[in-house]
């Protein structure tokens, strides 16, 4: 049950420990809400291109300020590092109308350190969607939900495992809790570890594993372009009883 | 007193495998400080039915706008009768601008127009109203006309000439029926009456009265009026289906639309859904309570 206090609720991961925050369903006038994630790797082997990382989460949420389907659209950003505890995630912000996110005030310059929590990280960002879309769908609204997990590296330390994500990936679609879930993994500079990631992205029942090589400026920049190009095809299928095909595995 | 409004219409599966388009068509509102909502369903045997609907619509609202803006007040017989007379002039007026025949414009219009000082719900053919209650209770009238053929407004072209021949041409002979229901969750449903209406009754002047002051002592919560389609659901009874529509699950922004997509999305996994078109029109009585709140 939700803990009411302000313009966001308190959730809890049914099974877990695992918490987050999502907007109260007063706020929300809507028929239809597609529920984006964006999960960032803050562990000590970004640190070389920490500033570029907020610039490209910048980037994707202005970007899905923009889109015609923005007020269609509950955002949540979460940082993973085993820096941030037992769970190894920050909530920037739960569930939220991108009219109520100010990206440049939002989302603080990175402090990147610790290990990767990788699997807390993708059962946090694909559990949560599931919960919240589970209470907006018990409330009439349509939901679908896609999930962008961008990491450096191989799991290291997580309590979570592939088969509690995948499990919690069935029950959105069998307790009809979202109308379509789409979860990508990204790795950047994560060329040693493809192998692994790969393995993970079958193992856990992800949607796909891109891999973006060497991380450039450039490339950065394109990955929060193919965010925004996501969502909103992702968004566009709402209603469709299924998920986008229109979503690249390549970026 | 505040008001929150919604409204939806949907196509049913007759006209969706036929090929023809939605011919009910819904409008709600807040004017001011008022507020008003409305279905309308165009004849399914008619010509263009689903623009003369519209039509129809889109006047009477424009005609409740400056009814209030003028008049700001709802008290009397009168206001029902003028309403229908601005709706008569401008349907005539755009029709002929258009290019269209009296068989386009042939639709029923059943309106909402509530007040802080009471208000008023009109009948201008079939359908249902209904009204939910802060204690959970659920009042609702269906109205059906004999053979199938209700009262459409257009039908004051010819002084309504045509329609009463149609009906064997007696205006005393009760054509009209008007059943009401209530229904609680702990007792489920109670019939209160079936009423036999006269044909000269029917033609405009069936309305239901909200007198001042009653907002404020009976607390209904919300108020709907919904085309004929609501009694047409595959596997579902009206009245079930009605007490359906109004299980908001939360007041805001869309409110009735969610609930009306959820309603049909549930009723097609167990049967055809809905056969004929099917309009909603709502509005929400936010009492001085929740205002504070708000």
């Amino acid at each position: 049950m939700p803990q009411i206090g302000g313009e966001m609720a308190q959730f809890q991961i049914a099974g877990s420990n695992f918490t987050f925050q999502g907007a109260r369903l007063t706020r929300l006038g809507a028929t239809e809400y597609t529920l984006v994630t964006i999960a960032v790797d803050v562990t000590g082997s970004t640190s070389g291109f920490a500033k570029e990382l907020r610039d490209m989460l910048i980037a994707a949420v202005e970007s899905c300020k923009k889109s015609p389907r923005s007020d269609n659209l509950l955002v949540r950003a979460i940082l993973f590092s085993t820096s941030f505890g037992r769970n190894g995630v920050s909530e920037l912000h739960g569930f939220k109308l991108l009219s109520d996110i100010d990206p440049q005030v939002d989302y603080q310059a990175f402090s990147p350190q610790g290990n990767t929590p990788l699997f807390d990280a993708v059962y946090s960002a694909v559990g949560a969607m599931v919960e919240y879309g589970g209470e907006l769908t018990k409330n009439d609204y349509l939901a679908n939900g896609i999930v962008f997990v961008v990491t450096d590296g191989d799991d290291n330390r997580s309590l979570a495992t592939p088969g509690m994500i995948r499990t919690k990936i069935k029950q959105a679609a069998q307790g009809e809790k979202l109308e379509s879930l789409v979860t990508v993994l990204v790795g950047i500079n994560a060329m040693l570890y493809q192998r692994e990631l790969d393995a993970f992205c079958q193992d856990a029942g992800l949607t796909h594993y891109i891999d973006m090589g060497e991380v450039t400026p450039g490339k950065l920049a394109k990955l929060g372009g193919f965010i925004s190009r996501s969502v909103s095809s992702q968004s566009q299928a709402i209603g469709t009883g299924g998920p986008s095909k229109n979503i690249a595995a390549t970026i | 007193m505040l008001f929150a409004v919604d409204s939806y219409f949907h196509i049913g599966q007759a006209h969706l495998n036929a090929g023809k388009p939605c011919q009910d068509y819904a409008l709600a509102d807040i004017h001011e400080d008022m507020a008003f909502a409305l279905v309308s369903d165009g004849c399914s045997t008619g010509g263009q039915t689903d623009v003369g609907a519209r039509i129809l619509a889109l006047s009477t609202a424009k005609a409740i706008r400056e009814h209030w803006s003028v008049a700001h007040e709802v008290e009397g017989d009168a206001v029902p009768l003028h309403i229908a007379w601005r709706q008569k002039d401008r349907i005539a007026g755009l029709h002929s601008m258009l290019g269209l025949r009296k068989q386009d414009m042939l639709a029923t219009c059943l309106y909402q127009y509530i007040t802080p000082g009471g208000g008023f719900i009109h009948i201008q053919g079939d359908g249902v109203v209904a009204v939910k209650y802060q204690s959970g209770l659920i009042s609702m009238c269906r109205y059906d006309w004999a053979d199938n053929k209700p009262f459409y407004p257009a039908y004051t072209e010819d002084h309504f000439m045509g329609f009463i021949q149609d009906h064997g041409g007696d205006v005393r002979a009760e054509r009209l029926t008007k059943e009401c229901w209530q229904y609680y969750a702990e007792d489920g449903f109670i019939h209160l009456s079936t009423q036999k209406i006269s044909l000269g009754e029917g033609m405009g002047r069936v309305t239901i009265r909200i007198y001042p002051g009653e907002l404020e002592v009976t607390h209904p919560e919300y108020i709907a009026v919904f085309s004929d389609g609501i009694t047409q659901i595959d596997g579902l009874d009206w009245k079930d289906a009605v007490v359906q529509a109004l299980a908001f699950k939360t007041p805001e922004g869309e409110f009735a639309k969610r609930r009306m997509i959820r309603l049909i999305k549930d009723a097609q996994r167990n049967g055809k859904g809905p056969i004929d078109d099917i309009a909603c029109a709502v509005v929400r009585i936010i009492s001085s309570h929740e205002e504070g709140v708000v």
